[in-house]
């Protein structure tokens, strides 16, 4: 415990150099910038916002873009309230009651919730990833390959069962995943794989090009087909932060989200989207007045914004202390530590400890930052929000366009997530969702990297990865799971978890 | 809602019959594309295992998929946004081919950079949608690409192309 706190220390020694909390500041306000723009989520918000931190050293790198994933999922609420245009499925949730609190004239009611609520969830995740942080770690040291294996497979497995729609179609958009993050060269064998001869796929596809395509243009595409009446709301917005009752009678609702929210988040396999909704679920059930709920019941607010958030932050966890990224902004991470030259996994916490603890200080710093850059910007959002969607959209185009150009300056790689915007589009026609291809994607390499490597320790023998207590229990769990989920009255009970 | 399952030609529309014909597809060009690499070598893995279990595992749920569509049916796929998706996607191309320059067949064009290729993308892409007013999307389109000159470029100093052809960067 002692120890806990002089690591948090050290950690808040490298978060709170001017430097670090300028570039937490900056990374806040751009990410709220980007993210309250309908229909751009924090998936294709940090995928924009990338190529901002190449330049920076890599403690500096990751705190900024941690403040523009705080930003974005900050800004996607702010949406989701003023306009009920969710940029992203957790948002969903806060569109319910949060629209509805705005419409009765308590925009700037639901908001503050929002952003209370956020900061509790937050601290109280910040304090639980930095008890988790070490002994996390160790455990990961003592993951060989075949245990590594064995967690991605129950991690995708997860996923499945907690995607919405179709189990089988997200068990292929899981393969198609997997399968797109073979092309390129092998680095194994060097072989060059389904490139078809297409000089632009021998290095492979990156991911940044495939998450801006599916979630971003595709999404744009999407909307244009469906001009959605966005009511931006008329109302008045009303006072911000709630009074010492109204305050103490959601922080239950707050605790429990963040409660939900930090565990939920620490699953592999991005169980962190489940959040809001179990909350919302949960809040209906306990509340004495059910009723209210979908008609602006704060609880409806405070509790799932505040689950949504703890899972954000501690869906680092799994990164930080494994290597494995549970869902894709956390790809996107893993995507910058390596271009800093920093691969996560257990030994991120030994070798780079201000990195490890600066990072983790500065998600208290950037949530406590939200709290006070976005409550005096709301006016600016809202008059943002009130630009049509005709003049919004190209200027996300274009946005994405330098984003994804500057991500390696080349034109290859913007030609390439044109054709991922046309991929998203037919997934989308096709009511598949890009969520588990993305996960899958992003789990295809590490997986087929573990995968050589428990072969070639075992010699071949494929029973390996039931020989040790620990795999053959991750796969157990995976089966189980996918076993349950296919009972229908849980498919039943899932169903009803999404329309909620 | 569904549609009739032995109504005129109703299945050759559905969604999820077109989405299990579509894993079968693509899963069968991995499997041809990948034919030719080795599943197992004497050093372990080989190149092709990943690939041709994970296609074969597409094309098998593919045709799952359309199995299932064919007992019952999830509905119409629904009108295409053609006209959508080839003025915005073809924004984006444009831009990528304008940026730095390049060769299409005769058409050669120098590294434009974002003072050109910006505004370009920017408009092309704001005409996709109907109720758009030239005059306003264009000059919307100079003024987000000076924001996006002064923010991305200079604010926050990343290398992208200005004007190549009048300042040198």
């Amino acid at each position: 415990m002692g120890e806990m706190f002089s690591n948090l220390g050290l950690g808040f020694q490298v978060a709170l150099t001017l430097k670090n909390i300028g570039l937490c500041f900056v990374g806040c306000l751009i990410g709220t910038l980007v993210g309250v723009l309908p229909g751009v989520g924090p998936v294709a918000t940090i995928a924009i916002l990338l190529p901002i931190t190449l330049s920076l050293d890599p403690t500096g790198a990751l705190i900024m873009l941690a403040g523009i994933y705080y930003g974005a999922q900050y800004g996607g609420s702010t949406t989701a309230i003023l306009v009920n245009i969710p940029g992203e499925a957790t948002a969903v949730v806060t569109a319910i009651d949060g629209h509805a609190m705005a419409k009765n004239g308590q925009a700037g009611l639901a908001l503050g919730y929002a952003a209370v609520g956020s900061f509790i969830a937050g601290s109280i995740a910040t304090l639980l990833i930095a008890a988790l942080g070490e002994p996390m770690s160790n455990l990961g040291l003592l993951f060989g390959p075949a245990e590594y294996f064995s967690l991605m497979i129950m991690g995708l497995v997860l996923a499945v069962v907690l995607a919405r729609g179709s189990l089988l179609k997200a068990v292929a958009m899981i393969a198609v995943g997997v399968l797109l993050s073979t092309v390129g060269t092998d680095i194994e064998t060097g072989r060059e794989r389904l490139t078809f001869d297409l000089e632009m796929l021998y290095d492979g596809l990156e991911f940044a090009v495939l998450a801006m395509g599916l979630f971003g243009f595709a999404e744009i595409l999407k909307n244009l087909q469906n001009p959605e009446a966005r009511d931006v709301v008329r109302a008045k917005i009303g006072r911000l932060l709630p009074n010492l009752r109204e305050f103490l009678g959601n922080l239950p609702a707050m605790l429990r989200g963040a409660g939900l929210g930090s565990v939920l988040g620490i699953l592999p396999g991005n169980g962190a989207i489940l959040a809001p909704f179990a909350s919302y679920a949960l809040e209906k059930r306990l509340s004495k007045r059910p009723e209210t709920f979908g008609r602006g019941a704060s609880a409806g607010v405070a509790g799932p914004e505040s689950a949504n958030n703890a899972g954000a932050q501690t869906s680092f966890i799994p990164l930080l202390t494994l290597g494995l990224p549970p869902n894709a902004v956390m790809a996107l991470m893993v995507g910058a530590m390596l271009i800093q030259g920093v691969i996560p996994g257990p030994q991120v916490i030994d070798r780079n400890p201000e990195l490890f603890w600066g990072l983790i200080a500065s998600m208290w710093v950037g949530n406590l930052m939200l709290l006070v850059i976005n409550l005096p910007l709301i006016g600016l959002w809202v008059r943002l929000l009130r630009v049509p969607y005709r003049l919004l959209f190209p200027a996300i185009v274009l946005f994405c366009c330098i984003g994804i150009y500057s991500i390696g300056n080349a034109a290859d790689m913007v030609y390439l997530t044109a054709i991922f915007g046309l991929v998203g589009y037919v997934l989308h026609k096709l009511d598949f969702e890009p969520a588990p291809l993305a996960l899958g994607f992003v789990l295809g390499r590490l997986l087929e990297e573990k995968l050589r490597q428990a072969l070639i320790i075992s010699g071949g023998d494929p029973m390996v990865f039931l020989g040790t207590p620990l795999s053959a229990s991750l796969l157990c769990i995976g089966l189980v799971a996918l076993a349950v989920s296919m009972l229908p009255a849980l498919r039943a009970g899932r169903e009803e978890v999404f329309k909620d | 809602m569904p549609q009739s399952p032995n109504g005129s030609g109703g299945r050759f529309r559905d969604r999820d019959f077109w989405a299990g014909i579509a894993l079968v597809v693509l899963g069968g060009v991995a499997l041809i594309g990948a034919a030719d690499l080795p599943f197992m070598t004497r050093q372990g893995v080989g190149a092709g295992l990943m690939p041709r279990i994970v296609g074969g595992l597409i094309v098998a749920l593919g045709a799952l998929q359309v199995a299932l569509a064919l007992r019952a049916p999830a509905g119409p796929v629904g009108a295409w946004a053609w006209r959508e998706i080839v003025i915005v996607l073809g924004a984006v191309v444009l831009f990528g081919f304008t940026i730095r320059g390049g060769t299409i067949g005769p058409v050669e064009v120098p590294p434009l950079g974002l003072v050109i290729a910006g505004p370009l993308a920017a408009f092309v892409a704001g005409l996709a949608d109907r109720s758009a007013k030239r005059g306003e999307l264009f000059v919307f389109s100079v003024a987000i690409s000076a924001v996006c000159i002064v923010a991305f470029r200079f604010a926050l100093g990343i290398p992208v192309p200005v004007a190549p052809w009048l300042i040198g960067y």
